[in-house]
């Protein structure tokens, strides 16, 4: 199994300013809109010369 | 011929005229260069690595290739240093870390291999925060770099030796990149100028990633023409870059000079005065910029957007995710050689879920969208950049690492992928400068230099250096 980074493998002090840095995070996750809805268009890829409404 | 280091250092328009011209030689200006790296760099350190050596030789045979009537272009025989993200063939490239110390790439990035061949001179690799995304740290195998017109203040960052060394007049030119600012932060706070290309412009090939769909490669120089100067020599398709513009790439040094006497620019105002309060004097000189503006025949018209607080949280939330995933081994296998800071910020991207990262996408996409209908009309948008003078260093250095609102206006034009400048507009009374960004559509990237050398012209900063 690949080893994932964990905090608990942290010194207390790294593990304080990590978690610190997680919850300024969470604070900007929940800024994220949750309105698209399954049936709504999807356009995930990022390219500055597509149209706006271009197909993928 | 020498290059007299007593002098104010050349930028590389000048240089490149004076070669031309025969009056300097590139050997000149490489040890012009040397000098006063010896002489300023042990207060900045700007350089994690100085290749003497290399550019001498390099320098010799530049002029000799000249002599001969085989100099290749503007760039033939000019100085040049490399933020140490870019990969260089046979030179260490560390991104600042314990984990890349050993780090010798075999193949030069894109961007060095272009600037080789367009006879420039290497002189050596730039400071920068820890994987670009650090902060100014004391516990990492090289000192941060330090603000030349203040060296207890910040640099600012990630391309910080890019913007010490500039502004210091230590080398003409510097490649710097900027994911959420950092190219335009440290040419706001060192008083140089700094350029973001449209997304995709110049390859990232080579260059140690953070953020794929935010990294963007771009030049810092004292003018907005050298920067010209320099993107006409790094910018253009590279099928090695699968993010790279695929579309011709025209000079953007051609129409520097055409002035902006009609255009219609928009300023985006909230930005700075309500979403994120510049300090009175960065507003002041964001006016006065904007009086130029209007006095050189340009047309200024209220410009809204979403507010600042969205296109950061939506900018952050990616660029962490994607800087956790390329960082995931490393976090789990040797935490502990990173710096503070930096894994402290990279552990902020352990929390974002595949959900959030998905509806951030969304987000970016419709934040886009506002951004396009804005700029419907508009030859180009104006606002804050830095919007204090550089703090103290060792403020920077110290926690809480990772803030949940931002104080840099940098993320539209980081999410949009926009062309995006960062020049000097002033100083405070502390001596510090002072910044103003200029940004535009996608691929208007000649537009926006033309306005920001228009305003350069304008305005007498670039008569001051740091007091070094």
């Amino acid at each position: 199994m690949i080893k994932q980074p964990s905090l608990d493998r942290l010194d207390e002090e790294s593990r304080r300013h990590a978690e610190q840095a997680q919850a300024a995070m969470r604070e900007l996750i929940a800024l994220i809109p949750r309105r698209f809805a399954y049936a709504d268009e999807i356009d995930l890829v990022f390219r500055p010369d597509h149209a706006p409404n271009d197909a993928q | 011929m020498r290059s007299d280091p007593a002098a104010p250092p050349l930028t590389a328009a000048a240089a490149s005229r004076a070669l031309a011209a025969g009056r300097v030689t590139a050997a000149a200006l490489v040890e012009d260069c040397l000098t006063r790296i010896a002489a300023q760099d042990g207060r900045l350190d700007s350089f994690v690595l100085v290749v003497a050596e290399e550019a001498r030789r390099a320098a010799r045979a530049a002029d000799r290739a000249r002599k001969a009537g085989r100099a290749r272009g503007p760039l033939h025989g000019i100085p040049f240093a490399l933020k140490d993200i870019y990969g260089t063939a046979g030179i260490r490239t560390t991104a600042h870390s314990r984990l890349l110390l050993d780090h010798v790439p075999k193949q030069d990035s894109t961007v060095a291999r272009r600037l080789g061949e367009a006879g420039a001179i290497l002189v050596g690799k730039l400071a920068t925060h820890e994987f670009a995304t650090g902060g100014p740290a004391f516990d990492l195998p090289f000192p941060p770099a330090r603000n030349p017109w203040n060296t207890t203040h910040f640099t600012g960052g990630s391309s910080s030796g890019s913007g010490a060394a500039v502004a210091a007049g230590l080398v003409p030119l510097a490649m710097g990149s900027d994911t959420s600012g950092s190219i335009r932060g440290p040419a706001g706070y060192c008083g140089i100028a700094g350029f973001k290309p449209t997304y995709g412009v110049v390859s990232r090939s080579g260059v140690i990633p953070l953020a794929n769909s935010l990294d963007h490669c771009g030049p810092m120089a004292w003018t907005v023409e050298d920067c010209a100067l320099m993107l006409d020599a790094i910018a253009g398709h590279d099928p090695a870059d699968p993010a790279a513009a695929d579309r011709p790439y025209k000079s953007v040094r051609r129409g520097l000079k055409g002035g902006i006497a009609g255009m219609r620019i928009g300023v985006i105002r909230h930005f700075f005065e309500r979403d994120v309060e510049a300090e009175p004097q960065t507003l002041a000189a964001i006016e006065a910029a904007l009086k130029v503006l209007r006095k050189l025949g340009a047309r200024l018209l209220p410009v809204t957007l979403p507010p600042h607080r969205d296109w950061d949280a939506c900018c952050r939330v990616i660029l962490y995710a994607e800087a956790y995933a390329i960082h995931e081994r490393d976090l789990a296998e040797r935490p502990e050689k990173y710096a503070a800071i930096t894994r402290a910020r990279l552990f902020a991207g352990q929390v974002v879920s595949a959900g959030d990262y998905i509806q951030a996408l969304r987000w970016r996409r419709e934040l886009c969208l506002r951004y396009a209908e804005a700029m419907a009309g508009l030859d180009a948008v104006v606002t804050g950049c830095t919007l204090n003078p550089a703090p103290r260093i060792d403020d920077m250095a110290k926690p809480p690492f990772f803030s949940p609102k931002g104080r840099l206006l940098m993320a539209p034009f980081s999410i949009t992928g926009a062309p995006a400048l960062s020049v000097c507009s002033g100083f405070s009374t502390d001596g510090l400068p002072l910044s103003l960004q200029i940004a535009g559509a996608p691929f208007a990237d000649a537009t926006v230099l033309r306005i920001g050398h228009a305003y350069e012209q304008a305005t007498p900063w670039r008569e001051r250096r740091p007091p070094l």
